[in-house]
Parts: structure tokens; sequence; C-alpha cells
């Protein structure tokens, strides 16, 4: 009885040691996070970038990639950055890029390891930019609504042109023929 | 006794007395009148002799429209029986899912149907080549032929929309082409003008048909009662009147002119559907007199054959005549001459050249997979019809069928060979496609529907020319000096 309980004591100490190590482990080497914040002065534009586990534990020595977001992928402005001791990587922004028409444009930072681990920011670093719709107006490769005038009037000359000829023929045929036959006395 | 009448040096009649004192004028006007009666009695016996071989021409020109014989039953219900198998695999096309039905992919999406369409779009120019062309530059021998090239026109082009549908699958989505077509899409055009032509070509072959018709309605009174009625419907109330014969007159005449450049264009903008497309085996701009060139050869070898039936079926050897074989072959010989000229600008000049957009196409055609059929197409669709019908023997009616017959295959195989490996080398290389996308070839649907479209076209024009005169009988008769005004006899305006 008493090996029984010893045995059995000692199979739940197992157990608690085998659940408790993984814990560790992952609470040791836990996911890290990346955060990307933007500080403006007068004088200056900067992006920090900071690593961290569990939003306690700085990441030193991680490099981390800096982009604008472009119409299709990604418009690099910093490649491999290292973090600091705080698990902190800065560059400063120098460009002069279109934004939107708000002048907006988006910050991105990917670890270079592993670029799902990123974040982005929406700045207003970028100059405004006017956009016209290439569809709104009156082109080829416009909507049915927006064709080309020229394209609408030529297309609909030649149309009513031949189908108006065609339509003479038929009123010949069905009103002009038949009376003609009959009033004919030869 | 003394000249009755001398010249004089300056040119001037000089009449003189004779020994028995006799005026000359007198003798002469005498001899006048005599020649005058002769004549008379000449035109008359002429007269009498033409209207006698009107007659008889209109008898044997109504004969295939009097009885239908066994064999052409058995004709019509294999044509029918195959329309049929069509309808039944245009159903289960239509039904189940088209990744097990056709073969048509990603990357080959067009396939034997738009092959055949272009195919179809080229033989229907024959109605703008025969009925129109030699008609206003005054080539008397057209007047046999016109019918018979304007109903292949129809046909064809009818069955080139039935293609665009098939190849298009959903049906009932057809009228989006009119509510969400865009006027600046080649395809909104290739519609537009597909359907101008079917109503242009329709009324190009109606119109010279009334006084044909006419002839039925009065000669062929053995006919059920329907098809009398449909005789006396499609007449129009004709009565052989002059205005009515003015208003035939004049609208064959601008529809002749219209249909000369509808018939050019329907075939120049469905080229542009290739050539507007970003694929760099079509990206030509020679691809419009390509291919119009190419549907003249076609029309005109498609004619040879159609007239060389129509000639020993309906037992028309008297009208459609051997030196109707020999024209239509010189006509072959300038066609194919000048396609071959449009084929060494699409084919050499890029080969010349080689550049890599266009080498794996080129390749493909001239050494590759694709080169047996290629150069059979070369063979039997451009050289021997270019060559062969150059000498005499070879302009025999016989002969030159053989030769157009080949060139008529040859040419609906230049049409898959313009469509599908022109598909099968993509702009854009994709990686990892399946194994169906890269090769094509038909599914028994698609060439039961293919087949079927074939056979409609040939129902179209058995049926018409079972109903109809085949051969346009005022037209020929005109042509021999008769007066249709004259040989048409009016009815009573309610029986009209």
């Amino acid at each position: 009885m008493k090996n029984y309980l010893k045995n059995k004591m000692v199979v739940r100490l197992l157990t608690v040691v085998a659940f408790s190590i993984p814990m560790v482990l992952s609470a040791q080497d836990g996911e890290p996070k990346l955060k990307l914040k933007i500080i403006e002065t007068d004088s200056s534009k900067t992006c920090k970038a900071i690593v961290m586990i569990d939003d306690t534990i700085p990441v030193k020595g991680s490099d981390v990639n800096f982009y604008v977001k472009r119409f299709f992928g990604l418009m690099p402005i910093a490649l491999a950055e290292s973090t600091d001791e705080n698990g902190e990587a800065t560059v400063s922004y120098e460009k002069k890029l279109p934004g939107d028409s708000l002048g907006n444009i988006i910050l991105i930072a990917q670890m270079d390891d592993d670029d799902a681990i990123s974040d982005q920011v929406i700045a207003k670093w970028g100059t405004k930019a006017k956009y016209e719709s290439k569809i709104s107006q009156r082109e080829l490769w416009a909507s049915r609504s927006n064709a080309p005038l020229y394209l609408i009037i030529i297309s609909n000359a030649i149309i009513v042109g031949i189908w108006g000829t065609m339509g003479y023929i038929l009123y010949l045929l069905f009103f002009k023929m038949k009376k003609s036959g009959l009033d004919y006395k030869p | 006794m003394e000249k009755l009448i001398t010249k004089s040096e300056n040119g001037v009649m000089e009449m003189q007395r004779d020994a028995s004192g006799i005026d000359e004028i007198e003798k002469y006007r005498v001899m006048e009148e005599e020649l005058n009666l002769y004549k008379e009695k000449q035109n008359v016996a002429a007269g009498k002799s033409k209207i006698q071989k009107y007659n008889l021409m209109e008898e044997e020109l109504l004969r295939p429209i009097q009885k239908i014989g066994r064999a052409g039953k058995i004709w019509i219900a294999f044509l029918i029986a195959i329309c049929l198998c069509g309808l039944y695999a245009y159903y289960l096309q239509e039904t189940k899912s088209k990744y097990e039905t056709i073969s048509l992919r990603d990357y080959t999406m067009w396939g034997v149907y738009i092959s055949t369409f272009v195919f179809y779009v080229a033989l229907s120019l024959i109605g703008a080549l025969m009925s129109a062309i030699l008609k206003l530059i005054k080539f008397e021998w057209y007047r046999p032929l016109t019918r018979i090239a304007e109903i292949i026109a129809v046909a064809s082009i009818i069955m080139a929309g039935v293609c665009i549908v098939a190849a298009m699958g959903r049906p009932e989505r057809l009228y989006f082409l009119f509510t969400y077509g865009r006027i600046q899409s080649p395809i909104v055009w290739d519609v537009i003008v597909i359907m101008t032509y079917i109503t242009a070509s329709c009324l190009l072959l109606f119109m010279p048909l009334i006084p044909g018709i006419v002839i039925c309605r009065d000669k062929l009174t053995n006919k059920p009662a329907w098809q009398k009625w449909m005789y006396k419907k499609l007449s129009f109330g004709w009565n052989g009147s002059p205005e009515q014969w003015k208003i035939i007159k004049k609208s064959v005449k601008v529809l002749a002119i219209m249909v000369i450049p509808l018939g050019i264009s329907i075939h120049t903008v469905t080229a542009w559907l290739f050539a507007t497309t970003l694929r760099p085996e079509w990206d030509s701009t020679n691809f419009g007199p390509y291919f119009v060139s190419g549907a003249f050869a076609l029309g005109a070898a498609g004619m040879i054959v159609a007239v060389y039936v129509f000639r020993k079926v309906y037992s028309l050897e008297k009208y459609l005549e051997e030196k109707h074989f020999d024209v239509l072959g010189k006509m072959l010989v300038l066609l194919s001459f000048c396609y071959l000229y449009f084929n060494i600008n699409e084919y050499v000049v890029p080969a010349y050249k080689m550049s890599s957009l266009h080498a794996n196409h080129l390749l493909d055609l001239f050494i590759g997979k694709t080169a047996p059929t290629y150069w059979l197409v070369v063979l039997f669709g451009i050289a021997i019809p270019a060559i062969l019908p150059m000498f005499r023997a070879m302009r025999k009616p016989l002969p030159l069928t053989v030769i157009a017959i080949f060139a008529v295959i040859a040419a609906w195989f230049k049409r898959y060979l313009i469509v599908v490996p022109g598909l099968s080398h993509p702009f854009l290389p994709i990686q990892d496609v399946p194994e169906s996308w890269m090769h094509y070839f038909p599914s028994l649907v698609e060439m039961t529907i293919v087949a079927a479209t074939f056979a409609a076209l040939l129902l179209i024009i058995t049926v018409f020319s079972r109903f109809f005169p085949i051969i346009s009988i005022w037209e020929v008769a005109e042509g021999d000096g008769v007066n249709m005004q004259k040989i048409y006899k009016p009815i009573k305006p309610e029986m009209l």
C-alpha cells in the first residue's frame, strides 16, 4: 500500500514536471512581436520598430526592414536595421513620396526572418496627390457609358446609314411593291 | 445594170438612172422594204425561239422543286439526324460540367468553335464576291451563279452566329452583349457587323428571288396548299409592273454596292478580334487583309464545289457550263496568289527576324508538332489551288472540283492553325498549370456540335434549293436577251 502511494506520488510529480517544462520553455522563447511607431518633430521624421517578447522582453540583434506600401508590392526605405538592447530599430524618413489625396502613406516594418511579424502605420508624410480615374473619362478602355465621343458618333453614323438603307428597301418591299402590283393595269 | 448607188470621192451617196429609165431611188426603196421585212421575220423567229428557250429553261429549273427523289429525302434525313445529334451534344454541354464535356481551358479558350466561326465568316464572303462584285462589274457569266453564292453566304453567316453562341456557353446570357456591351470592344463590333451582314445578305438573296417565287406561285400548281400560300405571301403582290421591276433592280443594285464593304468589314473585324488580343502570334497589322484574301480564296473554292454538286445532282449542265469552271478556276488562281502574298507577309517576315516572342509559335508550325498540318495546309490550301488550275485541263469540272474540295478542307484547318497553336503559347507563361491547359484536342461534344453546324449549313442550302429555283431564271433570261417585262403575264389583282 505504501509502495503504491509512493509510486502514485512519483507519477504525479513526474506529470507536473513534464507539463511544466514546455510551459517554461515557451515562456522563455515566446513569439516576438513588432510594433511600429512614428516620431515627428519639426526637423525630422523617424520610424521606430520595437521588437519584444510578451511586451516585456526586448529582442536584441533582430533585423527589421522598413517599407512604404505601393500600389503593388512594397518599396523599401531601409533594410536589415538591427535592434538594440531595448529591442528598437530606428530609421529616419527623408523621402518625398506621393501619398493619397490626403497625403497619407502606409509605413510598414517587417522582421527580416519572418515577414509575418510586422506592423503598419498610416502617416501624413506623403505629398497630396491628385488622382484622375482613367475609367471615369471618355477613353477606349473606359466603361460602356464613357465611350469616346468620336467612336460613338462614327459607329452610330455607319449603323444608321446602313440600317437606314436596308430599312428603305424593306419599306419598298412591304409597302410600295404590293401597292404597285394592285394598281398595275397593263 | 448599172450600180444603183455609187459613192463619190467625198463619200456622198449618188443615185443614178439605169437604161430602162426607172428611178434608182424607187428601186432602192423597194429593196430596203424587202430587207426590213426579212429582218422582221428573223426577229419574230428569234423572239419565238427565245420564248421557247425561256419556257424550256423555266421547266428545267423548276424540276428540282417539282419532286424530291428518294436520294434527296435520304440526304435531308441524314442532315437532320446530324443536326439532332448536335442539339443533344449542345444540351450535354450546357447541362453538365463544361470541364468534362469540352476541352476548352484557360489557355485554349477558343477551340474548334471559333475556328469554325472564322471559317464560316470567310465562306460568307462568297456572297459579296460572286453576287455583288461580279454583278457590278458586269461580268455576264455571273448570272447563273449568283443565287448559289447568296444562299451559301446566308447559310454560312447564320452558322457563324451559331458557332459564337456555342463557344460562349450560357446562351441565356446572350442579351448581355446588348445590355452590357461596350462599343469600344471588337466583340461588339463583330456582333453588330454579323447581324448587319445577315440582314443585308438575306435581302440580297430575297429581292431578286421575288420574280422566281412568282414563277413558282404561277407554275407549281400541284404543290400543297401551305406551299402555295407561302409562295403567294412571299411574292409581295408581284404583278410584273414596270415599277416593281424598278424596285427590284434598284434594291439589288444598292444592296450589291453595300454588301461589298460589309463583307470586307465582317472579315476584317473578325481578324481584329485576334489582332487586338494580346497574343504575340496574332499581333499583326497584316491580319485584316490576310483574313480577307483567305476568305476570297475560300469563297472561290466553295463556289466551285457548290456549282459542281448542283450541276450534277440537279442536271444543270446546260446552265452551269464548263466555261463557268474555266473562269472560276482562273479566279481561284488569282485569289490563291493574293492569299499567298499575305501569307508570306504573315509568316516569312516574322520568321526572318525570329524574335523570341514569335519563335515558339513559328517553329512549332514550321518544324514542330503542328508542322505536318501546317505544310499540308500550305500545299492544298495555297500552292495547289494557285498552280494547278493554271493549266486548262485542270480547269475542267471534275479536276477543278477535286482541287477545290481539298482547298476548302485546308481552309478549315488553316483557321484551326490560326486559333489553337497561338493560344497554346500564352504571352505570359504561368508555371505549374494543369496538363490539360497546355494541349488542346476537341472533345466529342465539340466535334459533334461542329459537325451539326456543317449539316445545318448543307440543310439550309438543300431545303432552299428544293423550294426555290437555285438559278435565277429572270437574270439568266435577261442575259440571253429576253425582255422579262414582256414575258410576264400579269394576273388579276384579286389573285395577288
